[in-house]
C-alpha cells in the first residue's frame, strides 16, 4: 500500500508536517483548471495569455489579503477588519503622495505602518485581554470606517500617483509586478509556515493554545505578530487596489473581506484553526476569481452568481471531507 | 430543569452586572438625548425612536441565541432582505392576503434557518462559513424574487405596525414586551432554552448528559430564522416597500446588539433581555449624535467603541487574573 506518488511527495514537501488537508489542496487546483477549461469553452479568448494575465492582477489584491487572513485563522482567529483597514491606507497613501510620485515611498511605508499598527490593536486585544477576536476587528473596522469617512469628509477624493500605475501596467519578465509580488510573497507564506519556529508555533496555538503556552511558546506574541501580518498585509492590498483603480473609493474594501475568509476556508485551513497551507489558499483564491469571471462570461445574473458562489463553498466543504469539523 | 436547593430568591447583582451595565449605558444615553432635543420624550420621538430598535432587537435576540450555542450566524441579514422581498412581492390589498403572505414569510425564515441549522448540526461544518454561504444564497434568492426595489406592501399593514394603538401605545412597545414576555422568558427556562445554555457551556458535557445536542442547534438556527423574518416583516412595514439591497447590515450589527447586550461569545452567558438593551443603544446613537450636531460620520466610529468598549470592560477580568493559566481559561 505503498504509494509515493510524485505529486503527493511535492505537496508533502511544501505544506509540511502540519496536518493539511492534501486532498483538499490538490481537489481546489483541480477546480481552478475545470474554471479555467469552462471559461475557455465559454470565450476562446479566455485563455489567451493577456487574459489570463488579467485574472492573476484581479486575484493578487484578493491573494494578498488571504496571506495575512490566513495566518490569523491558523492561530483560531478571524480578522474582519481588513476592508476598512483597505479603505483607510490607500487614504493614506494618496493623502501623503497627493497624486505625485514624489513621495511615493513615504506614501507607502506610512501606509504599511498603518496597518501593522491596527494589526498591533487588534492582536494585543486578542492576545492580553483575550477579546474576543470576531467582535474586535469588527468593532476596529466601524472605527475605522468612522475615522476614514471623517478624515475624507465622505468625499472619495485622492487620485493615486501615476508611478503605482507600474504595479498593474509594467512587466517584469512578461508578468505584472502585483502578480509576483503576490506570488513571492505567497512562496514566502509557504516556506515560513512550514519550515520556521514561527510557523510552527502558529499551527500549535491554533491548535490548542492552553497547550502551547504549558509547552512553552509565546503563544500571545504569536497571536500579535499574526494580527500584525495581517493588517500589514490588507494595507497593502489596499495600494494593490490602488494600483489598479488609480483612485480611492469609499467602501473599495467591501467586497475583499468575506471572499478572503472562503478563500482560505476552500484553500483547506480549517476555520477552527490549527491546520492547513497556503498552497491550497493560493487556489482557493483563484477560484473565487475565475469562477467570478466565468460567471460573468456566462451571462449569468448577478443574483445566480451569489447563489452559486454559496453552493461552491458549501459544496467544496462537503467534498473535502469533514476533517476538521469532525475534530470537534 | 435545574434541580437548585429551595431557598429564597435574592436578586444577586453580580451575576447579573453585564445586563445592568447595558441598562445603565442605555439610560445614560437617553438622559444625554433629553438634554440635547427638548422633543426627545414627547410620544412620537418615542414612537420613532422605538421603531428604530425593533428589527435590530429581533434580530438582535435571533443572534443571541445562536452565539449562545457558540455558534455565529453571518447570513441573518440576508434572511432579513429575503423575507422583506417575498413580503413584497406577496402581500396584497386585503387583509387575508396580507396575513397569509406574513405567514409565508415566516415559513420561508424558518427553512433558511432550518437548512443552516442541517448544515451546521447534521453537516459538522463550522457555523461561521455555512452562514457565509448561505448569506451569499439567500442574497441570491433575494434579487430573484426583486431585482429591483418596490414591490407592495398595503399602508394600513405599514401603520399598524409602526403606529400607535389608542392614540398613546406604541405597537412597537407591544412588539418588545410580546418577545420578552411571550417568547424569550417562557423560552429561557424551557427544555430547548437550558438545552442551548449547556451547548454553549459546554458541549461534549451537554451531550454526556443527554442532551440532543444536534436536535437543539437545528431548532436554534430554525427558531433564529423565523426571528429573522419576523424583522424583515417589520422592516417591510417600515419602508412600504421591498429592496433586494437593503438588510445586509443586520447581520452585523445583530452580533453587536449580542454582545453590547452581555452575551459572551464563548457561549452560554447572556440572554435576549439584554441584547434588546444593546439594540437600543446601538440605534439610539446616531439620533444622540444628530440632536447633539455631531458628524454623522461619528456614529459609524462611536457603534464601533462602544462595541469594543463593551467587551474591553467585559475582559476587565481578566487583569485581575493572579495565575498565568487561569487566562488561557
Amino acid at each position: 500500500m505503498n504509494e509515493s506518488n510524485a505529486s503527493t511527495t511535492v505537496i508533502n514537501r511544501l505544506v509540511g508536517q502540519a496536518g493539511s488537508n492534501r486532498r483538499a489542496i490538490m481537489l481546489a487546483y483541480f477546480f481552478v483548471l475545470v474554471l479555467v477549461v469552462v471559461g475557455g469553452i465559454l470565450a476562446p479568448g479566455f485563455v489567451a495569455p493577456a487574459s489570463l494575465t488579467q485574472q492573476l492582477v484581479l486575484a493578487s489584491v484578493l491573494g494578498v489579503i488571504t496571506i495575512g487572513a490566513t495566518v490569523v485563522i491558523l492561530t483560531g482567529n478571524i480578522d474582519l477588519s481588513v476592508s476598512w483597514t483597505m479603505n483607510l491606507c490607500s487614504v493614506v497613501v494618496t493623502a501623503v503622495t497627493v497624486g505625485e510620485n514624489t513621495k511615493i515611498v513615504q506614501g507607502i511605508v506610512l501606509a504599511l505602518a498603518v496597518g501593522a499598527a491596527i494589526g498591533l490593536i487588534n492582536g494585543l486585544g486578542v492576545a492580553y485581554l483575550r477579546l474576543p477576536s470576531m467582535v474586535l476587528t469588527l468593532g476596529v473596522n466601524g472605527m475605522l470606517r468612522g475615522l476614514t469617512l471623517v478624515v475624507t469628509g465622505a468625499q472619495p477624493k485622492g487620485t493615486a500617483p501615476g508611478i503605482l500605475q507600474w504595479l498593474v501596467g509594467g512587466r517584469i519578465l512578461g508578468m505584472p509586478p502585483c502578480v509576483l509580488l503576490w506570488l513571492g510573497l505567497g512562496m514566502l507564506t509557504i516556506f515560513v509556515l512550514a519550515r520556521t519556529y514561527f510557523g510552527r508555533t502558529l499551527y500549535t496555538t491554533g491548535n490548542s493554545q492552553t497547550v502551547s503556552f504549558l509547552s512553552g511558546i509565546r503563544t500571545q506574541r504569536t497571536v500579535v505578530l499574526a494580527f500584525v501580518i495581517s493588517g500589514v498585509c490588507n494595507a497593502l492590498a489596499g495600494i494593490l487596489f490602488l494600483s489598479y483603480s488609480g483612485q480611492v473609493y469609499l467602501s473599495l474594501g467591501e467586497p475583499y473581506q468575506m471572499p478572503a475568509i472562503a478563500a482560505v476556508v476552500i484553500g483547506g485551513v480549517s476555520i477552527l484553526g490549527g491546520s492547513g497551507s497556503y498552497v491550497g489558499v493560493i487556489a482557493g483564491t483563484l477560484i473565487l476569481v475565475l469562477l467570478q469571471s466565468v460567471l460573468s462570461l456566462a451571462n449569468v445574473k448577478y443574483a445566480g452568481q451569489l447563489i452559486i458562489y454559496g453552493v461552491a463553498i458549501l459544496g467544496m466543504l462537503f467534498v473535502y471531507g469533514r476533517s476538521a469539523a469532525d475534530r470537534e | 430543569m435545574s434541580a437548585e436547593p429551595v431557598r429564597k430568591k435574592t436578586f444577586n447583582i453580580m451575576r447579573h452586572s453585564r445586563l445592568l451595565l447595558a441598562w445603565t449605558v442605555l439610560i445614560l444615553l437617553l438622559i444625554v438625548f433629553r438634554i440635547m432635543t427638548p422633543v426627545a420624550f414627547t410620544l412620537p420621538i418615542i414612537t420613532a425612536t422605538l421603531n428604530q430598535g425593533i428589527a435590530l432587537s429581533l434580530t438582535g435576540v435571533a443572534q443571541t441565541l445562536i452565539v449562545l450555542t457558540a455558534g455565529i450566524d453571518l447570513s441573518i441579514g440576508a434572511i432579513v432582505t429575503l423575507s422583506n422581498t417575498v413580503a413584497a412581492t406577496q402581500m396584497r390589498p386585503g387583509v387575508a392576503p396580507t396575513l397569509g403572505a406574513a405567514v409565508l414569510v415566516l415559513l420561508v425564515g424558518s427553512l433558511c434557518g432550518f437548512i443552516n441549522g442541517l448544515l451546521v448540526a447534521y453537516g459538522r461544518l463550522a457555523p461561521i462559513i455555512v452562514t457565509l454561504a448561505t448569506a451569499a444564497i439567500y442574497s441570491g434568492i433575494a434579487l430573484y424574487v426583486l431585482p429591483n426595489p418596490g414591490g407592495f406592501v398595503p399602508e394600513w399593514y405599514g401603520d399598524l405596525l409602526t403606529g400607535r394603538a389608542f392614540n398613546t401605545l406604541p405597537a412597537a412597545l407591544i412588539i418588545l414586551v410580546l418577545l420578552v414576555v411571550l417568547f424569550w422568558l417562557p423560552f429561557k427556562r424551557s427544555v430547548l432554552g437550558q438545552s442551548i445554555y449547556a451547548v454553549g457551556s459546554s458541549e461534549s458535557s451537554a451531550r454526556m448528559s443527554g442532551v440532543n445536542v444536534r436536535r437543539a442547534k437545528l431548532l436554534t438556527y430554525t427558531i433564529a430564522g423565523t426571528l429573522s423574518g419576523a424583522a424583515g416583516l417589520f422592516l417591510s412595514a417600515q419602508t412600504l416597500a421591498g429592496d433586494a439591497t437593503q438588510g445586509g447590515s443586520y447581520t452585523l450589527n445583530s452580533i453587536a446588539a449580542t454582545v453590547i447586550g452581555g452575551t459572551s461569545f464563548a457561549g452560554g452567558v447572556g440572554g435576549a433581555g439584554g441584547t434588546i438593551v444593546g439594540a437600543y443603544i446601538f440605534t439610539i446613537i446616531p439620533s444622540v449624535l444628530f440632536a447633539a450636531r455631531v458628524s454623522p460620520f461619528m456614529k459609524e466610529f462611536l457603534q464601533g467603541a462602544i462595541l469594543v468598549l463593551t467587551i474591553t470592560i467585559g475582559a476587565a477580568g481578566v487583569l485581575r487574573m493572579k495565575n498565568r493559566l487561569d487566562i488561557l481559561r
